[in-house]
């Protein structure tokens, strides 16, 4: 049965456009121009879902978005928002949090088993006697929370990410925020409106009172006035997007909204703030139950989707504002009793509700709300006296209070303002404004007026538009507008459970016990309690809570503060925030080719690198016994040239380099100003002022920073440039490799002509390179770099020439096995932040008698110093591969490390590198690791594994 | 020494193209792809709509250090950092800073223009062939600044006719050369290292706007050199 009245003046819904969806499974009818919510009310059903902890029955309570009442299922997707969700035909709407229904909970009778679970009680019930923890938590797990994860591929769509330049940005689509982005539009800059609700227009649009606009010459009914202000929006250029919520303020005034496709990142040069007030709930017991609702909740019913959510009703309040609901509920034909707080008030609203024949009681709240399932009647003090009504609706129209939290994620002061009894923005951050209710419960034709000023004023400092005359005839206009002071309800106990925090299902009774427990600011009451953690985020419970907990703790509301504002402001999907879908990666110009090869991928840094294409036990043996290929196109290159190119490297390096001849090679690590090893690599010498420089994979960023840093101050005549990306570069290694580098190219590769640590510049396949006749693996290799786009080329004809060689391609894990049978080490694997080259073996290459190179003089007081620990190798007599990082015990003490552990098959060895005290660095020296709780035993090696004269590396 | 094949120089999304029905052609050493199979569709998405292009075989010289005369030189005229000028022999010089620049070439130009180059360089200024360091892209069409504000953090006002932009675009180091012909054109270089993904994330981002690659031969035909 439909619960719609007739047509109404400015409802929203098209009565022609009939559509059908899905409500658990039944199916119910709506129009186009309903919410999920309000069809959900026209179809008379009043339980939304229910609630977070208790179970408790919950309905529509705000539509405006600001509350948790009205979370669904659309679709698939938990936790939707059904008073901002746009009906849409076919839809499948799914209430939350019924066991097995919402409207047959067997969970309900939890709401009896409270005093189970006060705030806090996972640390005070069911943890004795210690089985008990393991089987509450199950039951718990199950019983609490806001919805279930989406199935798979529900709700899987698309989240993009969208950064926006505008002049001005204005958050609300308010009156305030309309009149700020028309102006701001006309005076020239570019402007973008954002306004969280499907459509413009704010409290306007409920509105039937006369609204006078300075642009229009007479009054208009607020909802008319919204097409005028949208068209001259749009006439003035605004960017206009509705159903667009601006939901944090981050770093140099980044705003973040969550649009219909995705995130908005939005950067503006001044941002107009419009997000208008927040209507707070009375605190009595039982306000949680279904037919509790706001104000602003039964204007929008009623007026937009015309929908009575009930006939007998009691209004709440102490302003105007109630006897203006309770006329639009009798014109809804409901009966209406007005309990007005105050003791005496008169008004034109009052006066025309009690003429409509509304029941006034003055001197009167409500204690408690009487129901079940939905409200039934409402307990009450009335001049003294407790009564009770009958009634099926309760209207609470208290007080609007500033939805003030993005202004004070921004920054902006937000301190207590007395006559308003509310936390009000007053101090904003540079590039802010501020208009509207946001400011202060304001009348709408006010807050048009404070808009069309901010709007000026966010122009003029952005874009430099002269404001002038208009700024004055405006500020004019706003002189007339007055804020009419709250005033507070009495505070009178109730029976039931009196909430404080819908959301996160919190009780008075809670704060009392929390604050009696010591958590008595208002920042460890959050945290203690979940208040205001929940989806609202507080809008529709801080102003009570913070006046609780001032109660409770004897002190003032201004001293008991606000939260910290934090991101989101307003409920986003999670995804939204994963929407940034960027994800760099570097590859080699051959991936496709290692792909092809079967090639497993490792992460390398960003690289992605092949680990493996096969065994590394066979892709070592090719190594050994044939000829293998690896590519090293990673390896940072640099080209040094210039006249004081040798000075430059012989301050970077603490090896001598001034002697290298041309055509040599040479090995060295670059150290930081404490001496410690920053990265390795190789020196070549193309000419006399001309260098290659090699580096680690995982070093040439920032050695590319480090070498510009030092540049800077050294002022050198040399040029370096970063090749990294210019060069491919393979490595062939193995006793074959000479056969295979003379098939591919016409200059000698032969010992004599190209020995161990020359290099030299050829064709190979065809292509232009630079061969250095270095290796880390321990074999007879070369290293062939050539311009990256034809590394596909080359590859191939390396595989194609060598195919008849045995020739295989190898990857990291069998070159990491290779190295450590040669005991090189890994810059960043077996060194660390305090590694020095003595410690790490290559105090060779330390040259103190040079002038001057980065390091040195730690280094010289290193080398008056006695070593404390050594970098050795070490091969495994019992026990196992003791894993990477595994402790080096002496006496159960740990005293030393595993940096890289391998089985070599070479070796006939689990083999590695380790960090241990000088004083058990001798070769021979027994050494226990710990490792995974076993005990391993090893042997300190001094000396590389296999070849350890490096006969093979120099043949 | 054994025979080879002819060496062939190929952009780092080669494979890509492929999978996406590229025909190649030759452009001097370089392997590109000439068109993804309609030449009219292609041409249609440069003026009318959104293409993304692969240009890495453009030849790209590296200048470093002080290189104003040099760049004056190029250009017949003194070119700013962050602007972009027509090289008088033909090409484009993009002045990235005061002392880089990146001068670009035809495919295979680059040889001859880097010895013309060194031919006219001081001293305190060098010059590198960066072909193979960075891939190359191209955006063309009426909604180029769609797909930049999807993946550019700076103002896509920025971008303007004769602008050099050295950024970050996709959460990586770019620099951004705008020209246009009939319709908005940026050209994109990144690291080559980057290339695959550079390339992956133009062709993801130009498939929800409506834009399709387009070949060289389309590219060449609407004026692009």
């Amino acid at each position: 049965m439909s619960h719609r009245l007739g047509p109404g003046p400015w409802e929203s819904i098209d009565r022609s456009r009939p559509i059908g969806f899905w409500l658990d499974g039944r199916d119910v009818d709506g129009f186009v121009g309903d919410t999920v919510a309000s069809a959900i009310a026209a179809a008379g059903v009043v339980i939304t879902g229910r609630s977070f902890k208790y179970h408790r029955p919950r309905g529509l309570f705000c539509m405006t978005g600001a509350c948790a009442n009205c979370l669904v299922r659309i679709d698939g997707v938990p936790n939707l928002r059904a008073c901002q969700t746009q009906l849409r035909d076919g839809m499948r709407v799914e209430r939350q949090n019924g066991i097995p229904s919402v409207d047959f909970d067997m969970a309900r009778g939890v709401d009896r088993l409270s005093f189970f679970f006060p705030a806090g009680f996972y640390y005070k019930a069911f943890y004795r006697p210690r089985f008990m923890w393991p089987l509450a938590e199950p039951f718990i797990r199950q019983v609490a929370g806001l919805g279930t994860p989406p199935a798979d591929g529900a709700g899987n769509h698309h989240y993009e990410t969208v950064n926006l330049h505008p002049d001005v940005l204005v958050v609300g689509g308010g009156p305030a925020g309309l009149g700020a982005a028309i102006e701001s539009a006309r005076a020239g800059a570019k402007t973008l409106l954002l306004e969280a609700e499907p459509s413009l227009g704010g409290r306007l649009r409920a509105l039937g009172r006369l609204v006078r606009d300075p642009e229009q010459e007479i009054g208009l009914p607020g909802h008319a006035l919204i097409p005028k202000l949208e068209a001259d929006a749009a006439q003035a250029g605004v960017d206009l997007r509705p159903s667009t919520t601006a939901f944090g303020v981050f770093e140099y005034n980044l705003i973040a909204a969550a649009g219909p496709k995705g995130l908005l990142r939005i950067r503006p040069r001044q941002t107009v703030i419009a997000t208008g007030g927040l209507e707070q709930p009375l605190l009595f017991g039982n306000a949680d139950l279904p037919g509790v609702v706001l104000a602003g909740a039964v204007e929008r019913l009623v007026n937009l989707y015309r929908v009575v959510p009930g006939m007998r009703a009691v209004v709440l309040t102490g302003s105007e504002r109630g006897y203006e609901v309770a006329r639009t509920l009798i014109e809804a034909g409901a009966q209406v009793t007005v309990l007005d707080w105050r003791a005496a008030s008169t008004g034109p609203e009052a006066n025309a509700a009690a003429s409509k024949g509304a029941v006034v009681h003055k001197g009167a709240m409500a204690t408690t709300a009487l129901g079940s399932t939905r409200v039934r009647g409402l307990r009450a003090q009335v001049g003294g006296a407790r009564r009770r009504f009958a009634c099926d609706l309760v209207v609470v129209a208290g007080q609007l209070v500033p939805a003030s939290g993005l202004l004070a994620q921004a920054g902006a002061a937000v301190p207590y303002d007395q006559s308003q009894m509310a936390f009000v923005p007053s101090v904003l951050p540079d590039g802010f404004r501020a208009a509207g209710s946001v400011l202060g419960d304001s009348e709408p034709a006010a807050s048009l007026v404070m808009g069309r000023i901010a709007g000026l004023a966010a122009a003029a400092a952005a874009v430099g538009a002269a404001a002038g005359g208009r700024h004055d005839a405006l500020s004019k206009l706003a002189g007339g507008f007055n804020q009419a002071p709250f005033i507070r309800p009495p505070e009178i106990k109730g029976a039931g459970k009196t909430f404080t925090c819908l959301c996160m299902d919190v009780t008075t009774k809670e704060m009392e016990h929390s604050v009696a427990e010591g958590f008595d600011s208002i920042e460890l009451l959050k945290r203690y309690t979940a208040l205001g953690m929940g989806p609202c985020q507080g809008k529709s419970c801080l102003a009570g809570s913070v006046r609780y907990a001032a109660k409770l703790t004897s002190r003032t509301v201004p001293d008991t503060g606000v939260p910290t504002a934090r991101a989101p402001w307003m409920p986003i999907e999670l995804g939204l925030l994963a929407s940034e879908h960027f994800e760099p990666r570097k590859e080699s110009p051959l991936h496709d080719r290692h792909a092809d090869l079967g090639a497993e991928f490792l992460w390398a840094g960003e690289w992605r690198r092949p680990r493996q294409y096969r065994e590394p036990a066979e892709e070592c043996r090719a190594v050994h016994e044939r000829v293998a290929i690896i590519d090293v196109s990673s390896l940072g290159k640099f080209k040094v040239k210039g006249p004081e190119a040798v000075a430059l490297l012989e301050k970077l390096y603490p090896n001598r380099l001034g002697d290298l001849k041309v055509g040599r090679i040479r090995y060295g690590a670059m150290l930081n100003d404490q001496g410690v090893i920053l990265d390795d690599g190789t020196v070549a010498r193309l000419g006399d002022d001309d260098f290659f420089v090699t580096t680690t994979t995982s070093g040439a960023e920032a050695i590319d920073q480090w070498i510009k840093w030092w540049m800077a101050d050294w002022r050198l005549q040399a040029h370096v440039v970063n090749v990294s990306s210019a060069y491919a570069a393979i490595n062939v290694a193995g006793p074959r490799s000479r056969d295979l580098m003379a098939r591919l190219t016409d200059t000698d590769v032969s010992a004599a002509a190209l020995p161990y640590l020359k290099l030299v510049q050829a064709q190979v396949a065809g292509v232009p390179a630079l061969i250095l006749r270095i290796g880390f693996v321990g074999e007879l290799s070369y290293e062939v770099h050539f311009p990256g786009a034809f590394a596909e080329h080359v590859w191939d004809s390396m595989l194609e020439s060598g195919s008849d060689l045995g020739i295989l391609p190898f990857g990291l894990e069998s070159q990491r096995i290779l190295r450590l049978e040669k005991q090189h080490i890994i810059v960043g694997q077996d060194t660390d932040a305090l590694s020095t080259p003595y410690g790490a073996g290559l105090g060779w290459m330390v040259k103190l008698d040079k002038d001057d190179f980065l390091g040195k003089a730690a280094l010289v007081d290193d080398s008056r110093r006695e070593l404390q620990e050594k970098l050795v190798g070490f091969a495994v007599d019992t026990g196992g591969l003791p894993i990477e990082g595994a402790a080096l015990v002496v006496d159960k003490r740990p005293v030393g490390r595993v940096c890289s552990s391998r089985w070599s098959d070479a070796a006939g060895a689990f083999i590695g590198l380790a960090w241990v005290p000088t004083s058990i660095s001798e070769e021979g020296t027994a050494l226990t690791f710990r490792s995974g709780g076993t005990a391993i035993t090893a042997r300190v090696r001094l000396k590389p594994f296999l070849d350890p004269e490096g006969a093979k590396l120099r043949s | 020494m054994i025979e080879v094949k002819t060496p062939v120089m190929r952009s780092a999304a080669h494979r890509s193209h492929t999978d996406l029905g590229a025909s190649f052609e030759r452009r001097g050493a370089w392997e590109v792809a000439a068109s993804y199979g309609s030449e009219s569709r292609e041409t249609q998405a440069i003026n009318a709509g959104l293409a993304v292009a692969d240009i890495s075989a453009r030849g790209k010289l590296h200048l470093s250090g002080s290189i104003d005369a040099l760049v004056s030189r190029m250009t017949g005229g003194a070119v700013e950092p962050t602007r972009a000028a027509a090289i008088t022999s033909g090409g484009v010089v993009a002045r990235v800073a005061r002392d880089f620049a990146l001068a670009l070439f035809e495919p295979s130009a680059e040889t001859d223009a880097l010895a013309a180059v060194e031919g006219e360089l001081s001293g305190d200024a060098m010059a590198t062939d960066m072909t193979s360091a960075l891939s190359g892209f191209l955006v063309a069409g009426p909604h180029v600044k769609q797909l930049f504000a999807r993946s550019l953090t700076v103002d896509v006002e920025e971008i303007q006719p004769g602008r050099c932009l050295p950024t970050r675009w996709a959460h990586i180091p770019a620099i951004l050369v705008v020209s246009t012909l009939s319709t908005p054109l940026v050209e994109i270089y990144v690291g080559s290292e980057y290339g695959r993904y550079a390339w992956r994330t133009l062709v993801e981002l130009g498939e929800r706007l409506g834009g399709v690659p387009v070949g060289w031969t389309a590219l060449e035909a609407a004026g692009w050199r």
